[in-house]
C-alpha cells in the first residue's frame, strides 16, 4: 500500500501537472492557430490595451454592470474562485509536501481559516448545483456534464475536509483526495474548466471588438 | 420508593460511564515531544520509540540518530545523546537547510516508503484522536 500511496503522491503528481500545463499550452496554441486560419481578421483590431482593459475591468468585483445585476451569484462566484486557488496553494499540509520534495516553502494559511474556506467552497458548489436545478434560464442550458464538473470539484475538497478532521477511513479518504485532485487537474485542458485560460481570451476578443471597433465598453 | 430506585439506577449508569471514559482515557497514545517548537499546527506525531524499534527490528541507533558533517553522513557515529533540534533548527539556517519538521517528515516517510511499512500520510502520525483508528 505504501508503494501505491508513494506513487500517487510522487510520480502521479508530476504526470498530472504535465498533462495540466502541457494540455493548457496545447489548447492555447490550437485556439490561436485556428483563429489565425479561420478568422484572421480578428487580429486586425485585437490590441493589448483593449484586451487588458477588459480583463482588468472584469477582475474588479462588481465593477461590470452584469455582475451588479446578479450580486448573489457573482458574489458566490468571486469567493468560490478565490478560495478554489487560495486553499490548495496555501494549505499548510500541501506546503509541507512541497518543502519535503524541494526544500522550498512559503507562508501558509491558518488551518482553521483554510477549513472554513473549504466549507465555503462546498456550500458554493451546493448553491451552483441548486441554481442549475431551479433557475429556469440556467436549467434550460444545463446538461449532465455540468453536474459532473461540479461533482469533480466537490470530491477533492470534501475528501480533504473529511481527511483533515480524521472522521472515518482516513487512509482511503486521503487516497480518494489525492486521486480526485489529480483527476481534476488532468481534465482541466479537456473540459470547460479550461475557462481558466479561455476566459481571458474571450475578454480580449470582446474587449477589443467593443473598445476598438464599436468604441464602447464591454463591462 | 420509585424515585429512590430511579436515583440508584442513574447513579449506577453514571458510574459505568465514568469507568468507560476512565479506561478509554488511560489508553493514551505516546506522542513525540514537541518542546523545540514554539507552536504546533497539528497534534504531535504518535511515536513509541521501543515499540517502533522492535517492530522495525532496528538495533542501530544511527539509522535515525545520524551525524552529518560538511554535507556528508558520518559512518559509525550516532547522535542519540543530543536532541534533533541541536542541528535542525525550527527554521532552515545557513549551516543546516533541513528544518526540524522537514527532517522528521523526510526521515520517517522515506524510510517507511523504502521498507513498505509504517505510516506515510499526514494523519497517520498526527492523529487527532486518543484511541486507535
Amino acid at each position: 500500500m505504501n508503494a501505491f500511496i508513494d506513487f500517487i503522491m510522487g510520480p502521479m503528481v508530476w504526470i498530472s501537472f504535465l498533462i495540466f500545463l502541457g494540455g493548457l499550452g496545447y489548447k492555447l496554441y490550437r485556439i490561436i492557430h485556428e483563429v489565425r486560419t479561420k478568422e484572421g481578421y480578428v487580429f486586425s483590431y485585437l490590441t493589448w490595451y483593449h484586451s487588458l482593459r477588459s480583463i482588468g475591468a472584469w477582475l474588479i468585483p462588481f465593477y461590470p454592470r452584469a455582475t451588479r445585476q446578479q450580486p448573489f451569484f457573482y458574489g458566490a462566484s468571486y469567493i468560490f474562485h478565490l478560495a478554489l486557488f487560495v486553499v490548495p496553494l496555501f494549505l499548510s499540509a500541501h506546503i509541507v509536501l512541497v518543502e519535503e520534495a524541494f526544500n522550498v516553502s512559503w507562508p501558509a494559511l491558518n488551518d482553521t481559516f483554510a477549513d472554513l474556506l473549504t466549507v465555503v467552497i462546498i456550500a458554493s458548489l451546493a448553491f451552483f448545483t441548486g441554481r442549475r436545478l431551479i433557475q429556469p434560464e440556467v436549467k434550460f442550458l444545463t446538461t449532465a456534464q455540468d453536474f459532473a464538473l461540479l461533482f469533480i470539484v466537490l470530491i477533492p475538497f470534501l475528501t480533504g475536509f473529511l481527511a483533515y478532521h480524521q472522521v472515518f477511513a482516513y487512509q482511503w479518504m486521503m487516497i480518494l483526495h489525492i486521486l480526485s485532485g489529480e483527476f481534476m487537474l488532468i481534465i482541466i485542458p479537456f473540459s470547460r474548466f479550461s475557462h481558466m485560460i479561455t476566459a481571458a481570451l474571450t475578454r480580449a476578443y470582446t474587449g477589443s471588438e467593443f473598445g476598438n471597433v464599436r468604441h464602447a465598453r464591454d463591462w | 420508593m420509585g424515585e429512590i430506585r430511579m436515583k440508584t439506577c442513574l447513579t449506577a449508569m453514571l458510574v459505568v460511564l465514568a469507568f468507560c471514559f476512565g479506561t478509554a482515557g488511560a489508553q493514551e497514545l505516546i506522542r513525540m515531544d514537541t518542546y523545540a517548537f514554539d507552536s504546533t499546527r497539528r497534534p504531535a506525531a504518535v511515536f513509541d520509540h521501543d515499540i517502533h524499534n522492535e517492530a522495525a527490528e532496528l538495533d542501530d541507533c544511527a539509522v535515525c540518530h545520524h551525524v552529518w558533517e560538511n554535507g556528508t553522513l558520518v559512518e559509525d557515529e550516532s547522535s542519540e545523546d543530543s536532541p534533533c533540534s541541536e542541528c535542525h533548527g525550527v527554521n532552515p539556517t545557513q549551516e543546516n537547510e533541513m528544518a526540524l519538521a522537514n527532517a522528521f517528515h523526510t526521515k520517517c516517510r522515506s524510510c517507511h516508503i523504502d521498507k513498505g511499512a509504517g505510516p506515510i500520510l499526514c494523519g497517520q502520525c498526527h492523529r487527532k484522536m486518543q484511541g486507535g483508528e
